[in-house]
């Protein structure tokens, strides 16, 4: 039984599986608060009342000496038939809808319809990855070049050169850090010497055309920064961190 | 032999009338017990159940056994109710000091079946009490409860009666009682003594 079972047998005023009921309330502090608060109400409705309908009619006394004695006339409005036609129509649309709606039936334990589930989910996210590696395996398309280099083969780009523009350069020491490298390459063409500030290269992606006139601090180690017109950072340069904007704006 | 209410109908469609009978001795007094409390008029809720089953026997064309026969009986019930309030709304009231109260009436018992008069008495207070406070509850939470108490319907049949999901039937017969017991508490004296 779950808490739901429980509520249901809480409010059946036959109490048909009251032992099922307790034996849940023992394990469930939230179901022994619920009936704690709907205790006072359940007593007044389950006490008062037969726990099934009587068999004869629950008439008041004088309502029925008087019926027997001048039997009521039978009467029916034209509005009643309406509202039952209605209903069965309704009822009539409402168990089709349900019956022709496809549903897949959770186990009743909460525990069990969480697991069945996530053992659904990961079902469907191993096919889609299998599918996706299938697919793109035996793809026939053509692959679009990544407009963003994700990840820069070690020895593909030398260090200092531009990864966008991608020219051959002069071939520099080794390569370093992936980071350092990327970092160098893109210095290598927002330092360009002799450029006025109004025709920098478009590649200002990380700074504002401010921030690239600012003076700019780089501690890189011994890595040659060049660009297609030689060398514009030596490792002497780098070396001593001076404020590379005030030499070379 | 214990009749299906859905086999009653088919014989009923077929023309074998006095199968009726049974279906009326069958639900009639539950049927009253929540017009009764609907209304609060039990010679009003006499004429709506009658009315009712009248209802289901003219248009028994219209049943289907896709559907059970106790949601459509209920949901008739219930509409002719909301009828009934609806046009007594409209209507002025006239109260009767000698007249009891549909809820003390309700729960006058046959001195016979009763133990003692004082017992008797205890249930119509008690009755009365009931009903008064049902009647201060939400119409949609009062007749929730009053199907599940009074007329014995399971939730799924609460819910095709009045037309709300599962989940919101529980949810009126949750709120109902809450409210109930929260009166009953605040009205701890009276509660004490019954």
């Amino acid at each position: 039984m779950n808490c739901d079972d429980a509520f249901d047998a809480l409010t059946d005023p036959v109490s048909a599986n009251a032992a099922e009921l307790t034996e849940h309330l023992a394990k469930c502090p939230r179901c022994r608060v619920l009936k704690q608060v709907l205790e006072p109400a359940l007593s007044l409705l389950c006490r008062d009342l037969p726990a099934e309908p009587a068999t004869s009619a629950a008439l008041p006394h004088e309502g029925r000496e008087k019926d027997a004695v001048a039997p009521r006339k039978p009467f029916l409005s034209v509005e009643a038939i309406g509202v039952a036609e209605a209903a069965a129509a309704r009822l009539t649309s409402r168990s089709a809808a349900s019956s022709s709606r496809p549903t897949i039936r959770l186990p009743r334990n909460r525990f069990s319809a969480r697991v069945l589930q996530g053992v659904l989910c990961a079902a469907f996210g191993g096919l889609a990855v299998l599918c996706s590696g299938l697919w793109s395996g035996k793809s026939d398309v053509a692959r679009q070049p990544s407009l963003v280099p994700s990840v820069i083969p070690a020895g593909a780009i030398p260090a200092g050169v531009c990864t966008r523009n991608a020219t051959p350069q002069k071939a520099t020491k080794a390569p370093g850090e992936s980071a350092r490298a990327v970092i160098l390459s893109c210095v290598a063409c927002h330092m360009r010497d002799q450029q006025p500030r109004s025709e920098r290269l478009p590649t200002s992606l990380f700074q504002s055309p401010r921030r690239l006139a600012d003076p700019v601090l780089f501690v890189c180690g011994q890595t040659e920064v060049v660009n297609d017109r030689g060398p514009i950072l030596k490792p002497d340069h780098l070396a001593t961190g001076r404020r590379l904007g005030h030499e070379y704006a | 032999m214990q009749w299906d209410d859905g086999e009653l109908m088919r014989r009923i469609q077929e023309g074998e009338f006095s199968f009726f009978e049974i279906l009326v001795e069958r639900y009639r007094p539950a049927l009253l017990r929540v017009a009764g409390g609907m209304l609060d008029d039990a010679a009003l809720a006499e004429d709506v159940v009658q009315e009712t089953f009248l209802a289901v026997f003219a248009s028994r064309h219209t049943f289907n056994p896709s559907f059970h026969f106790r949601t459509w009986l209920w949901t008739i019930l219930l509409n002719l109710c909301h009828r009934q309030r609806k046009r007594r709304a409209r209507r002025p009231q006239v109260v009767s000091q000698s007249a009891l109260s549909a809820g003390e009436r309700a729960n006058i018992t046959d001195p016979a079946t009763s133990e003692t008069a004082l017992a008797a008495l205890l249930i119509r207070e008690r009755g009365a009490q009931l009903q008064g406070l049902l009647n201060e509850l939400p119409d949609a939470q009062a007749d929730a409860i009053r199907l599940r108490f009074f007329g014995g319907l399971k939730y799924e049949e609460i819910a095709q009666s009045m037309g709300v999901s599962l989940g919101g039937a529980k949810l009126r017969v949750r709120s109902g009682l809450r409210k109930l017991s929260e009166r009953l508490l605040g009205d701890g004296e009276i509660s004490n003594e019954l």
